[in-house]
């Protein structure tokens, strides 16, 4: 049997390889190798692009508080992705609950050098402020858990008077600001 | 005297079937015959220059070699995949859709 190593950068790689049935074996750090599909490939005439995926197992979970710590007030509602270094997402949206986690399962761990994992906040809970940069982090072990803060947005001031008296002020009501 | 061809690819190692074609050096064919499927075909030649041709999945070469007491046992004929068209192989990971694996590798195992 003839083998054929096919090196991946970015998802991609070519070789010119001939016709016929062959096994499939994958080595990427952090992976489950045994886990690529398909596992067998027919390469024939006319069909130059094959596609297969690999999982991971690990799970990475964001802690999201108003300080940055695990005993801070935890942020619900606080959205996240997993993303490329550009900032590409990938994956469903990632929501924090009322523990103030957001939870990324099948994620890359272990290896002589993990893979880096890059994941963007795209919201919190409307009262907070948060990083809206790519991220990262990389994991040793199957689980870990980065702590992220999401600081109290500042107070701000609405004045309503009425409009056909300058400067007299609207005695009691409430004000509905939607983003 | 008595010796080997073998056809392979140089790239991947990997042997083929080939047929071989063995013309004097007066162009007249003197012996034709195939490999066996580990590329190897045993020939036996009285000395002279002789011009051979072996004929592949891979392709075609053509080489004098000279039949002589000095002859290795063995004359490879090494073919290249310039006749095969590159394949691309995309690999993503499973639960998050179309994000690439930025570096690793597939090995491929001829299942023969």
């Amino acid at each position: 049997m003839a083998q054929h190593i096919v090196p991946i950068t970015n998802g991609k790689g070519s070789k010119e390889i001939v016709d016929g049935l062959y096994n499939v074996l994958a080595e990427v750090e952090g992976y489950d190798n045994t886990s690529i599909n398909p596992k067998q490939l027919n390469i024939t005439t006319g069909t130059n692009t094959y596609n297969l995926t690999i999982s991971a197992n690990g799970t990475l979970t964001l802690h999201v508080t108003d300080d940055g710590t695990d005993i801070g007030v935890p942020i619900e509602g606080a959205t996240f992705y997993r993303c490329d270094a550009s900032g590409n997402r990938y994956g469903a949206m990632i929501e924090t609950n009322v523990d103030g986690d957001a939870v990324f399962p099948f994620v890359p761990h272990g290896g002589t050098t993990p893979p880096t994992i890059y994941f963007i906040q795209t919201g919190s809970d409307g009262s907070h402020t948060f990083d809206d940069s790519v991220q990262q982090t990389t994991m040793n072990n199957p689980t870990a858990t980065v702590q992220i803060e999401n600081p109290e947005a500042d107070t701000r001031n609405f004045n309503i008077t009425d409009a056909n008296y300058a400067n007299l002020p609207v005695g009691d009501g409430q004000l509905t600001l939607t983003e | 005297m008595q010796f080997q061809i073998k056809c392979f690819n140089e790239r991947s190692l990997e042997s083929c079937r080939g047929t071989v074609f063995i013309y004097d050096d007066k162009k007249k064919l003197v012996y034709q015959n195939q490999t066996n499927k580990n590329g190897i075909l045993t020939v036996n030649l009285p000395w002279n220059i002789y011009n051979i041709v072996v004929t592949s999945k891979w392709g075609k070469i053509c080489k004098p070699v000279l039949v002589n007491s000095h002859l290795c046992n063995t004359v490879p004929f090494l073919f290249t995949n310039h006749a095969i068209r590159p394949v691309t192989f995309i690999l993503t990971d499973s639960h998050y859709e179309n994000m690439p694996i930025k570096e690793g590798r597939i090995d491929l195992w001829r299942n023969t």
